[in-house]
């Protein structure tokens, strides 16, 4: 179960070595399935939110965490904080040094555990699991009881988008910033007032809001209050959940400066939620970029914006508009929309918008109807005589199938006429899913055809490059579209 | 003067001019000095973006240009809005008389009957000559009505007279046409060339369903005369839904509804110029129109009662229609989008079904507020696309608005800078980034974090100071002086005028102006 | 489809309310004394003794076993349809069948009173709705407010005094018949074999049986009877759906989407009719549903106060001569319609809104 991705790993933190105090946070194999149901009565499947994801932070760094909509970022930012229960995984938050070493050697060992092909040692196996176990009920956020949770709690603190929703609107501005001390820490009233006039003041405003209710402040000044109760207590991690989105762009740029002086002076860790990928450039050291709730790529910033490797993360820089119009813009558009959570596509969630698509991609039976009909289409204008009339198209995902039925039988050369038809189709360039056709059979009774995809290989989160994230099988040995892009890549991987 | 033959220059392409446009919100805490006589005006073709941050009045602005305005408590309270040739906001001192007694007791006197002439005006150049796209899809379709049926309506309300028109061309078609078509095609010997005749002439008759059919008589038959009663037999069958003559006297009462509005918008364009002569001209001839009116009364009856028969054929082309558009606005499958509900779709193909829905009448000019920003960077990426080749093929007039320089810079040929209710800035695009004038525009675009740039832990951004202001009680002179670095002692006393610096550059600063001036 | 799950979840979800309801109502039962459940079980003129007609009725219903015994006994009666017996002279011994006959004139006045009301208040509704703060507006406040604020018990008597023929009252605008559900005097001579002992068949119901068989002026004088209840009864519900519908047209009006169909220039009737009253539609419905529910406590009133031979008579008959079995049984039935309109006024709703996710 545990031999997924090679994590994340100790490498890392010497790395990026801007934090001084080592790795302050380590988020492994993390999971969220909320579990949906059609009928009301049964779990007819699950939305993976978030999907085994993995990463380190040391402290006073920014983590960036990017994607669109529904990609699983704000789920992420909650899970860390265990504001939702997690379905599987560890955090390990402020561990000491030798704990978080351990876990992650004793996880290097299962992966290669996991991928060697000889016989696992099973007894091995087995007492590596167990210590692991032993490890994360001791110190991962996510097994942790409550009691226990609170020491941590005041370490980490959000920061969330709507700075409207986020204050409590019958309180004054006083009572809001003291609420976290009086609650985590045991200050004494008379500390607490002098910290919360500390606080106002360090935000950026002044001593007379301190007895304001919050509909009083546009929408800057909330977010300043918002930042102000998130580092009353000394945090040394926020989580910022889209902080300045509800903002204007002056006021965005002040928030901005803000929270990098407080970065500067706290020593803070961030991790940064957002889809704008200016700000994310702007704010991050490393960034993660999420799709469909996995990381498909990770690394540092500068590497990310001049050198991504994912072709999703390509699609989605290119569609940032810059401000500049003279800068001609070579838009990659991607086609089509981000797929459901809750019935992602196979093998590579990406797959069936990616330009690099290869046939191990995760091509299934449903990626094949609607250019079957497109084939087909035209192909019934032109003369009945080519073939009979297509009745229906039938999927099955479990066998990987799809069948076609006509209303009449196939003579044996308009099977052939049919088969030429998928190999030209096949050999255009956006013909990708018709090469993932594994073979082409005549159905019993010789009115249908049988089509049967080939297998999905799943991506797995790899370093190729030193320091460099990427979940893509192009990046494989032996992969079909190295030559495109990634070329170079695998010659440094290995 | 140069200005002026530029004047006449860009008069000749405009398609909208906003002048000294003012709209004022009335609200218990005071007057909302909203749009501050703004002047505005967008060429044929051309994309302008008109740019700001949230509560400088870019959506008023729009809201005002199709006189959408809440109201109460928004009222536009003076200004000229010419969309084509038409004034919309003609007669408006007659809509309402607002008496201001202080800033928080304003009494509004309502005119009914003027309010519902204007009425009729609004719905007859709505999603006619100009139509809007909002900024949340997901809040601007409604809810409970399949999209199909709300892109239909705009299509019902405005292109009835084309529809019956066309349908009247192709139902009154005579056995001659049959018989032409039959003889030509028996006289093609290639079978597939014969069957692409078959098949283009079903569809200009709209009987694509019938193609099998036809196919097969073409198929059995040799002779012309069975092929053509055959045919005949089954285009008749086709349109027995639909009455001809019926259907001629209900377009003849499209066309009578639209030199009635014609007439109604004369005289109210009469009626605001004071010229008694012209005013009893433009009375008489409504009424002339209005004595035809009397003739319709039989067929307005039986409309009331089979309104929905009489109709059926134009719905049929709307329909078709409908899948068109959702074509045009990229939409994989039309039938299957027609039939769903708003809240079944995403957000991007929600916008584009509004996108669908705005250019179904195909209108000159196109409001766009903010029609990316409830949307994520790759869908947005597909939305500013469609729009820019949407305008390209129409070459019809975009006013784009939105809070995003990025945005504006990829999509817009002009742009306007509004600060608290004013244009403070306004240039070609080009010009703006790269040769801000205002003071505001700066600080904006130093403003901006950008991807495309390297940034590091010790970048910082520059900001402009404080807030946008309240603007109940907006600052004297230039609304941007007390958040300016570069503040002197004329700009709290005096508003700047929008003054053109050259090659359409116009700034409203009084860096760039002499006091003395600006009064012309 | 889903919208078949939901039912089926709501069907189910049913047994326990009923069966909670029937636990409740044998809670009551329990808490009566023994003497007085017995009573109508036993025959005073027999020449058994009290006290063994007593055990044996105990010992038919089970009350000689401990409670939870004691409750399958009640449950076991429920699912026969033995509601208990009563004693009251001019009406039948069961239970049962006195709800029977008392039922269908409940449900007409609430089915009339409902439509009645609706037909009134949607239009009404959505012409001031389309108005906000019009003199109409104020004025349709002002109907709505004394709607609620009037109880249904003082309305009856007032209309009864105003519009009631009464000999002693004297009244000019008495027209109306005061009370009851038909005269006399509108009886054909001779009795018909459909009516017996005042009850009519086969609906039970005056007005529609006079119409099946043909018997025009008792049918009149019927429809005259029953004037006044509906009425009554309309006003109330008639306040609650107005003052939603208008609150459902303003907020409606004020919708993103209204902004939409005036920009595509959709003429300002409408952009009422069409759009803003569709979405005003959907609250209404609801509270339509949980009104009509509330209806049935007003009836009980209405129908004492003009003596209508409908259920809330039959209890109120019941309780003023200790017919404990017979209130029960009300009750029960006044919860199980209670239960099945929330259920009905679900699925209409959910019918109507799209974008209710069962």
């Amino acid at each position: 179960m545990l031999a997924v991705s090679g994590t994340w790993g100790v490498r890392q933190m010497t790395d990026f070595g801007t934090g001084d105090g080592g790795t302050l946070l380590y988020v492994s194999h993390l999971k969220k399935y909320f579990e949906i149901s059609k009928s009301g009565f049964r779990v007819t499947g699950h939305v993976k939110a978030v999907d085994d994801v993995s990463f380190t932070l040391n402290q006073n760094e920014t983590l960036g965490v990017v994607g669109e909509t529904g990609c699983g970022k704000t789920t992420l930012g909650r899970l860390v904080l265990r504001l939702l229960e997690s379905t599987d995984g560890d955090v390990y938050f402020n561990a000491p040094k030798e704990v978080i070493e351990k876990v992650m050697s004793l996880e290097r060992e299962l992966d290669r555990m996991g991928e060697s092909n000889d016989g696992v040692d099973k007894e091995r196996y087995d007492s590596i699991l167990k210590e692991l176990k032993k490890l994360s009920s001791e110190y991962s956020l996510t097994k942790m009881s409550h009691r226990k949770l609170k020491k941590y709690r005041k370490e980490m603190q959000p920061v969330f988008q709507d700075p409207f929703s986020s204050l409590d609107p019958r309180q004054i501005i006083r009572d809001i910033l003291a609420e976290p001390m009086k609650l985590l820490t045991d200050m004494k009233p008379e500390q607490i007032r002098e910290k919360s006039l500390q606080l106002i003041n360090e935000v950026g405003l002044s001593e007379d809001h301190l007895y304001r209710f919050p509909h009083e402040f546009s929408g800057g000044q909330r977010q300043r209050i918002g930042i102000a109760r998130a580092i009353s207590i000394e945090p040394k991690l926020l989580v910022l959940d889209e902080p300045t989105s509800a903002l204007d762009v002056s006021v965005q740029a002040q928030i901005l400066n803000l929270l990098k002086d407080l970065q500067e002076r706290k020593k803070l860790a961030f991790i940064f939620i957002s889809h704008h990928l200016n700000v994310i450039r702007l704010m991050s050291d490393k960034v993660a970029v999420m799709y469909l709730g996995k990381i498909v790529e990770l690394t540092d910033t500068e590497r990310l914006f001049t050198n991504m490797l994912h072709p999703y993360t390509e699609a989605l820089l290119s569609a940032i508009p810059i401000p500049d119009p003279k800068v001609g813009m070579s838009r990659i558009i991607l086609e089509g929309e981000v797929p459901s959570p809750a019935n992602p596509p196979k093998g590579c969630h990406f797959h069936p918008r990616c330009k690099y698509a290869m046939t191990n991609c995760g091509w299934s039976p449903r990626d094949m109807v609607l250019p079957l009909q497109e084939i087909l289409e035209p192909l019934r204008v032109k003369s009945s005589d080519v073939l009979p009339t297509t009745k229906e198209i039938l999927t099955d995902e479990s066998k990987n199938t799809v069948e076609l039925t006509f209303d009449k039988a196939l003579t044996s050369a308009q099977f052939e006429t049919f088969k030429t038809f998928i190999s030209e189709a096949a050999a255009k360039p956006n013909g990708v899913r018709f090469r993932a056709i594994k073979s082409i059979t005549l159905g019993a009774g010789g009115n249908s055809i049988l089509m049967t995809m080939r297998e999905a290989d799943v991506p797995k989160l790899k370093e190729v490059k030193p320091g460099h994230f990427v979940s893509c099988l192009m990046y494989e040995k032996g992969a079909e579209n190295t030559g495109i892009r990634g070329a170079n890549v695998g010659k440094a991987a290995s | 003067m140069m200005q002026n033959t530029e004047g006449k220059k860009s008069e000749s392409e405009t398609y909208l001019r906003v002048e000294k446009l003012k709209t004022q919100f009335f609200t218990a805490r005071g007057i909302v000095k909203a749009l501050d006589e703004i002047d505005l005006t967008i060429r044929k073709g051309e994309i302008y973006g008109l740019v700001g941050e949230s509560g400088c009045g870019k959506s008023v602005t729009a809201q005002s240009i199709m006189y959408l305005v809440p109201d109460p408590p928004g009222r536009i309270v003076s200004g000229k809005i010419y969309v084509g040739n038409v004034n919309i906001l003609t007669g408006l001192e007659q809509l309402a008389k607002i008496t201001v007694k202080s800033e928080t007791n304003v009494k509004i006197k309502r005119n009914k009957r003027m309010i519902k002439r204007h009425n009729y005006l609004l719905s007859r150049i709505r999603g006619d000559r100009i139509s809007m796209i909002f900024q949340e899809p997901t809040l601007a379709l409604n809810p409970v009505i399949r999209v199909g049926d709300q892109i239909a309506e705009n299509i019902l309300l405005h292109l009835k007279v084309d529809m019956a028109n066309a349908i009247l061309r192709r139902e009154m078609s005579t056995r001659k046409d049959y018989e032409s078509f039959v003889q030509k095609a028996l006289s093609i010997g290639d079978k597939d060339a014969r069957n692409k005749a078959i098949r283009e002439w079903c569809e200009s008759y709209s009987i694509s369903d019938a193609e099998e059919l036809v196919r097969n008589i073409f198929l059995t038959y040799q002779d012309p005369e069975t092929v053509v009663k055959s045919i005949e037999f089954i285009v008749n069958e086709r349109k027995s839904g639909t009455n001809i003559n019926r259907l001629s006297r209900a377009r003849e009462y499209y066309l009578y509804q639209q030199r009635l509005f014609e007439a109604t918008l004369n005289l109210m364009e009469a009626e605001s110029g004071k010229n008694q002569d012209e005013i009893d001209r433009a009375r008489t001839a409504l009424n002339e129109i209005k004595k035809e009116g009397s003739s319709f009364l039989s067929f307005r009856i039986i409309n009331k009662f089979i309104g929905k028969r009489i109709e059926a054929p134009l719905r049929d082309a709307a329909k078709r229609r409908v899948h068109e558009l959702l074509n045009l606005v990229n939409i994989a499958e039309p039938e299957r989008t027609a039939l769903s509900y708003p809240h079944e779709l995403s957000g991007g193909m929600q916008q584009r079904v509004m996108i669908a829905m705005a250019l179904a009448s195909n209108p000159q000019m196109l409001i766009a507020d903010e029609p990316t920003t409830a949307l994520d960077v790759t869908t947005q990426a597909q939305i500013l696309d469609l729009i820019r080749n949407l305008n390209r093929q129409m070459g019809s007039s975009v006013l784009f608005i939105t809070h995003d320089l990025a945005v504006i810079a990829q999509m817009c040929n002009r742009v306007g800078v509004m600060y608290a209710g004013n244009i403070v800035e306004e240039a070609d695009v080009n010009t703006i980034f790269d040769n801000p004038k205002h003071p505001y525009t700066i600080g904006l675009l130093k403003a901006l974090p950008r991807a495309d740039r390297i940034a590091g832990k010790m970048v910082k951004l520059e900001t402009v100071a404080g807030s946008v202001p309240n603007l109940i009680t907006p600052p004297t002179g230039c609304r941007f002086h007390p958040r300016c670095k570069f503040k002197m002692d004329i700009c709290e006393k005096k508003k700047p005028e929008l003054d053109d610096l050259g090659d359409g550059h116009k700034v409203a600063c009084w860096l760039y102006q002499e006091p003395g001036g600006s009064g012309k | 489809m889903e919208l078949r799950y939901f039912i089926l979840r709501r069907l189910l979800l049913l047994i326990p309310t009923v069966l909670g309801l029937s636990i409740f109502m044998f809670i009551l039962i329990e808490a009566v004394p023994k003497a007085i459940l017995v009573t109508p079980y036993i025959n005073p003129h027999s020449r058994i003794p009290y006290i063994i007609q007593e055990a044996n009725a105990l010992k038919i219903l089970g009350f000689n076993y401990p409670p939870p015994i004691a409750y399958l006994f009640y449950l076991d009666r429920l699912l026969h349809g033995n509601l208990g017996l009563m004693s009251m002279p001019g009406y039948p011994n069961s239970v049962a069948a006195a709800i029977v006959d008392a039922f269908p004139n409940t449900i007409q006045l609430t089915i009339f009173a409902s439509l009645l009301s609706i037909a009134i208040a949607i239009p009404l509704g959505t012409y001031i709705g389309a108005r906000p703060n019009s003199i109409a507006d104020q004025a349709g406040r002002v109907f709505s407010l004394t709607g609620y604020a009037i109880p249904a018990f003082w309305l009856a008597l007032m209309l009864q005094i105003v519009f009631g023929k009464n000999i002693l009252l004297g009244n000019p605008l008495g027209v109306l018949p005061f009370s009851g559900s038909f005269s006399a005097s509108a009886i054909p001579n001779p009795t018909p074999s459909w009516f017996v002992n005042g009850i009519t068949y086969p609906t039970h119901l005056v007005i529609f049986d006079a119409l099946i068989h043909g018997d025009f002026p008792l049918f009149v004088d019927a429809l005259k009877h029953i004037i006044l209840p509906v009425l009554t009864l309309t006003y109330g519900i008639l306040a609650g759906i107005l003052r939603f519908m208008r609150a459902g047209m303003v907020d409606a009006s004020n919708q993103e989407y209204v902004k939409t169909a005036r920009s595509k220039g959709v003429p300002e009737k409408l952009v009422i009719k069409r759009h803003i009253r569709k979405n005003a539609m959907i609250p209404t419905i609801t509270v339509m549903g949980l009104l009509v529910a509330g209806l049935l406590g007003g009836v009980v009133l209405v129908e004492y106060v003009f003596a209508y031979p409908g259920m809330g008579y039959l209890t109120t008959q019941g309780i003023l001569s200790y017919q404990i079995w017979l209130v029960i049984g009300t009750t029960l039935i006044f919860g199980l319609i209670l239960v099945l309109t929330n259920l009905i006024v679900d699925v209409v709703y959910a019918l109507t809104d799209p974008r209710i996710r069962y």
